[in-house]
């Protein structure tokens, strides 16, 4: 995409430095404009298509802080360029600032609502953040303004495959081959809505890992599938091979994002927590959260916890059907609190002894975060779905000490082969779940820790056990809504429907749309010999939450 | 002048619009042809908009109206080498297949980097029986085009044909990975499957295929007969009939319009109708043998029709005998078409050969041997075998052409012949219509033999008949009494011959078959089905009994 065909007409006074350099872009001679740019700045000029120019150089050679900077200043010398404010956006993207980059994509379409560039990308960030359904009205616009543009159909078809509507997914992917035949992405999509027709799936994904044009994450992605493509016909042997060597790359990929020198990963963080967790003085701890207490916006607040992978979507999706409940999925809602209080056991012991008005403050940020996302929470109850705020325990009952818990529970064999067989939108946590043995790793400390905290800290909660959901759903889901104070309704076995027209955004969505799925119980026999290495640190837990050992 | 300007205007102007139209239908195919459409009403001349046209009539399938709307843009611009593909396509979807080869045969030189020319001349080449040429042709549109999903399922079904399964596979996986609605590729996969002996994967991807919303009905109709013989493999074999009477079903109401109706009964009427006039001539007009007509020029030192009934073994024998050096063949080519339109397709025909000087049919053995050589053979010198297996019932015209030739009469247990041609799909035409049903199937197989019987009798024929049963039981035997009588040395090389089928790729439904070598599995299938075959056996009694085999 350009990014200087629609720069500013050139003043008069800049003509000079600023011509040659236009001339050349406009000839395709990119390197020659790029040049030229360079020069023109070093000899006084200030036009933005300058900068945009230079901060393309930049970018092209992976300096993307300075390439923010230019584009900055190419955007405050020409406020009006929406090509600029574009530009700006996707370096923000590159930089992993998403909510930024959205921001910038908005403005440059408020000045020009029909630059589809700028849907496209807004699509992009919006999709990185998990706004599934914005993302989707942002790619429909760029498609329906450049209806060429095969990656914005892909986009389309692959986020219709996630909220398993299958035939707007082929349609859509259709649509972009018949653009772009053979675009990995649209062959991505097509193989994971051909779930009924595994063996045809096999055989475009073996075509498409051969291919040598598709790069690592396609790579990984296309392995994924494969192993579910060879799971479908019961050869799980084989099946298991395929996830171990995508995961295999994608961690290759992730490695220096999530493993640099420093940087904290699960397995660091797990090796202080527990032991913190152990040594905790309950005492102490329940006493300041006492004095913490305030009432938040919603009527009731529900925090849904566990592990990925075990339940916690369909839980979900069935109680958002009721009238009295809204919902907020997997979003970090916590994020300020977890910056400023979990780095360390030394900032949780500030978190022990925070006053009111400190607590206030994050408490605020919270519901500020969590009402940004859209949703209204006056005198519904509010459920807060995220697996991973399991580890944020300590948070919740200082912040939110009246809230309830819901702790989802599942064959802790099948959680992790779940999670070491899906694919995840990649952060710390879900980098963990690449490895069979770190993820084992990751659930044994988040498990331990979830033990011992949740008595200590001494908020109210309830074990969900998601075999008995699936098989007793109304009896269970009956309790549920007892536990967070609404009444039953018999619609909300409907979640399926909800899944096919809302945006449920985890790796559950598309299976959640197919319905209840009782098939997921008791998968990991069929993986026994590959599970072999890590069901000696499961074995604590199959017996604690009561699953048959063999 | 002024007026050479304005033209000049309006063409570059016609140009441009043009040029707007293609890259439109770059994106939007069916808003470019719209426009074309406008355009050309506007009167608006350019091969562009003669191409979107005859591309959606293509789509409509109205193959002719295309052939012609392109036709238009051809007299615009002669050399314009994708209207020529494409109406090289059309042909070959008309099942022209000749004309089609000659077409893109030019198309090719005058683009000899358009992929999707590359890729027709290819298809014509594959349909024509040149396989070598086929396989330089779609090798040639993926090297233009790497995401040539057609070109790659092309290689795939090559493969498929060679039985080089890992290769077949890669290709068809690699097409699928480009075009997912590429289904030649999926049933190649499927192919392979059974070729290396996983039927049940076969079934399973089978059934995958069949269940594609947007499969074509003679792609679906195929795919039922592939999964019909993965059943069997499976020893499931209620299961298969059941499957192949669906697709028989199925290519009985596809080709209903062509071959059905009152047409239903026409080979085998045509059958009965050539005996009837060959009994109707004084017998002395047959019996006595002609006179060794004088050579024409370029004949072959020897002339053998390989004859007896589609599934009769005729693909097996053919090509054990085209492994000796000494003998050539062709593989069911219209070689004797010249002849055969003089004398058979018109009522009467045969009465008037039957009292035709020899001398008079020279022509008819000029154009024979030519049409041999357009195919690329050079019989001077050798053996040549005419392998066809429903020439049975034109033997009253061979005997008169060609009276000096020999006649190998190809047998097998006639409940084997029935199923299997049950059991297969084929090109359709009148004969094959007949197999749409096990009556038919049957009922055409006892009036071609009747007949054939009868020729074999009153024509004064060197024959020598071989059982298909005798063949795969005694192959030494049988092959080197088959060299006796055509006049060649016995030798070894003979059992190669499942390499040579490989080698020279040949086109049948039998050939996947014969590349596998000899075929035991073949002999007595019948008895697997002998409850579903139960309404044809009345009907074969007869023959069975004819031939030797066992009753039951």
């Amino acid at each position: 995409m350009s990014r200087t065909d629609a720069t500013a007409q050139p003043r008069s006074t800049e003509d000079a430095l600023l011509q040659p350099a236009l001339q050349a872009a406009r000839a395709g001679d990119m390197a020659e404009a790029k040049r030229l740019a360079r020069r023109a700045i070093a000899g006084g000029g200030q036009h933005p298509a300058l900068f945009n120019l230079r901060a393309m150089d930049h970018e092209d050679n992976g300096r993307l802080d300075e390439a923010l900077a230019d584009l900055t200043r190419a955007s405050e010398l020409g406020p009006g360029d929406y090509s600029v404010l574009n530009a700006l956006g996707l370096c923000l993207g590159r930089l992993g600032r998403p909510e930024e980059a959205v921001g910038r994509f908005e403005a440059a379409l408020a000045l020009r609502d029909d630059f589809a560039p700028a849907w496209f990308n807004l699509g992009g960030a919006l999709e990185q953040l998990g706004e599934t359904a914005r993302a989707v009205n942002a790619y429909a616009k760029a498609a329906e303004l450049a209806p060429g543009n095969a990656l914005a159909w892909s986009n389309l078809a692959w986020l219709a495959a996630r909220r398993g509507d299958r035939a707007a997914a082929e349609s859509y992917a259709r649509r972009a081959l018949a653009l772009r035949p053979g675009l990995p992405a649209a062959i991505l999509t097509l193989a994971a809505v051909d779930e009924e027709r595994p063996l045809a799936a096999e055989a475009m994904l073996r075509g498409l890992i051969g291919r040598p044009d598709i790069g690592a994450q396609e790579q990984a992605l296309a392995l994924g599938q494969l192993g579910d493509a060879l799971d479908a016909q019961d050869r799980p042997h084989e099946a298991f091979e395929a996830y171990a060597t995508g995961n295999a790359i994608a961690r290759d990929e992730a490695r220096p994002r999530f493993e640099s020198p420093g940087r904290p990963t699960v397995q660091t963080t797990l090796a202080w927590l527990v032991p913190w967790a152990e040594a905790l003085n309950a005492g102490v701890w329940r006493a300041g959260a006492e004095v913490a207490a305030e009432p938040g916006p919603p009527a009731a607040h529900v925090f849904l916890l566990g592990f990925p992978r075990s339940g916690t979507t369909l839980i979900e999706s069935a109680l958002a059907a009721h009238p009295d409940v809204v919902s907020l999925e997997e979003r970090n809602s916590l994020t300020a609190a977890a910056r400023d209080f979990t780095s360390d056991a030394a900032a949780l012991s500030r978190l022990a002894n925070a006053g009111p008005a400190d607590l206030a403050f994050y408490r605020a940020d919270y519901w500020q975060r969590v009402m940004a996302s859209g949703v209204e929470l006056a005198g519904k109850v509010f459920i807060d779905k995220n697996p991973f705020n399991t580890l944020r325990l300590p948070l919740i009952a200082r912040l939110f000490p009246r809230a309830r818990i819901i702790f989802a529970v599942r064959d802790p064999r099948d959680v992790v082969l779940s999670c070491f067989r899906r694919r995840f939108n990649l952060n710390p946590s879900t980098y963990e779940l690449l490895d069979l043995r770190r993820a084992a790793a990751f659930y044994d400390g988040a498990m331990t820790f979830a033990e011992v905290m949740t008595p200590k800290l001494g908020l109210a909660g309830r074990r969900l056990i998601y075999e008995r959901l699936v098989a007793d759903f109304e009896g269970e889901a009956r309790a549920v809504c007892a536990f967070i104070g609404v009444e039953w309704r018999p619609d909300l076995a409907d979640f399926a429907g909800r899944a096919r027209r809302g945006d449920v955004a985890s790796a559950s969505a598309a299976q959640i749309a197919r319905g209840l799925y009782a098939d997921g119980a008791g998968q990991w026999r069929r993986y026994r010999g590959e599970l072999a290495p890590v069901l000696p640190v499961l074995a604590p837990w199959v017996r604690t939450f009561g699953y048959d050992p063999e | 002048m002024a007026g050479a300007k304005s033209q000049k205007r309006i063409e570059s102007e016609a140009a441009t619009r043009a040029a707007e139209f293609a890259r439109i239908a770059a994106f939007d195919l069916g808003r470019a042809t719209d426009m074309a459409e406008a355009a050309k009403a506007d009167g608006l001349q350019h091969p562009t908009v003669h191409l979107l046209i005859g591309l959606r009539l293509r789509d409509q399938g109205r193959l002719e109206a295309a052939i012609e709307e392109f036709g238009l843009g051809l007299q615009l611009d002669a050399e314009h080498a994708p209207l020529m593909t494409e109406v090289g396509v059309c042909l070959l979807e008309l099942g022209r297949r000749r004309e089609a080869g000659r077409v893109l045969g030019v198309a090719v030189k005058l683009a000899p980097q358009a992929p999707r020319t590359n890729f027709a001349y290819g298809w014509a080449a594959e349909r024509l029986g040149s396989l070598d040429a086929a396989e330089s042709g779609f090798k040639r549109a993926i090297a233009f085009d790497p995401n040539y999903a057609d070109a790659l399922a092309g290689l795939s079904g090559l493969a498929v044909r060679r039985r080089e399964w890992a290769d077949a596979r890669g290709y068809a996986q690699r097409a699928a990975a480009i075009d997912p609605r590429q289904t030649d590729a999926l049933m190649n996969l499927a192919r392979a499957d059974l070729g290396e002996g996983e039927p049940r994967r076969a079934e399973q991807r089978l059934r995958e295929i069949i269940s594609l919303p947007h499969l074509n009905p003679q792609a679906r109709t195929n795919a039922r007969f592939v999964l019909g013989d993965a059943l069997d493999a499976q020893k499931r074999y209620a299961e298969a009939f059941a499957v192949y009477a669906e697709g028989k079903a199925e290519m009985r109401e596809q080709f209903a319009a062509a071959f059905g109706g009152a047409r239903e009964n026409a080979a085998y009427e045509g059958a009965r109708e050539i005996l009837a006039e060959f009994l109707d001539a004084p017998a002395d007009a047959w019996a006595a043998r002609a006179p060794s007509p004088p050579p024409v020029e370029g004949e072959a030192r020897g002339h053998a029709f390989l004859v007896g009934f589609p599934r009769s073994g005729t693909t097996l024998l053919e090509q054990v005998l085209a492994t000796h050096p000494d003998i050539v063949d062709l593989d069911e080519r219209p070689v004797l078409i010249d002849a055969e339109s003089e004398f058979l397709t018109v009522s009467g025909g045969v009465r008037r050969l039957a009292e035709i000087d020899s001398a008079r049919l020279a022509p008819f053995r000029q154009a024979y041997w030519a049409r041999v050589r357009e195919f690329g053979v050079e019989p001077a010198g050798k053996v040549f075998i005419d392998k066809h297996p429903l020439s049975t019932i034109r033997l009253p015209l061979i005997s008169k052409v060609f009276p000096a030739a020999k006649v190998i009469f190809a047998l097998r247990d006639p409940r084997d012949v029935v199923l299997s041609c049950f059991r297969r799909s084929f090109n359709m035409n009148a004969a094959m219509y007949a197999f749409n049903t096990l009556e038919g199937a049957a009922r055409y197989y006892d009036a071609v033999m009747t007949a054939g019987e009868v020729y074999l009798e009153k024509l004064p024929f060197a024959v020598q008949r071989i059982r298909y049963e005798d063949l795969v039981a005694d192959f030494d035997g049988q092959a080197g009494a088959l060299c006796d009588f055509l006049g060649v040395p016995r030798t070894e090389a003979l059992r190669d011959f499942a390499a040579t089928a490989a080698r020279r790729r040949v086109a049948t439904p039998s050939s996947t078959q014969v590349g596998r070598g000899l075929y035991g599995e073949g002999v007595g299938q019948w008895r697997n089905y002998a409850e579903a075959l139960a309404p044809a056996l009345p009907i074969l009694t007869r023959w069975v009994e004819k031939f030797g085999y066992e009753p039951d």
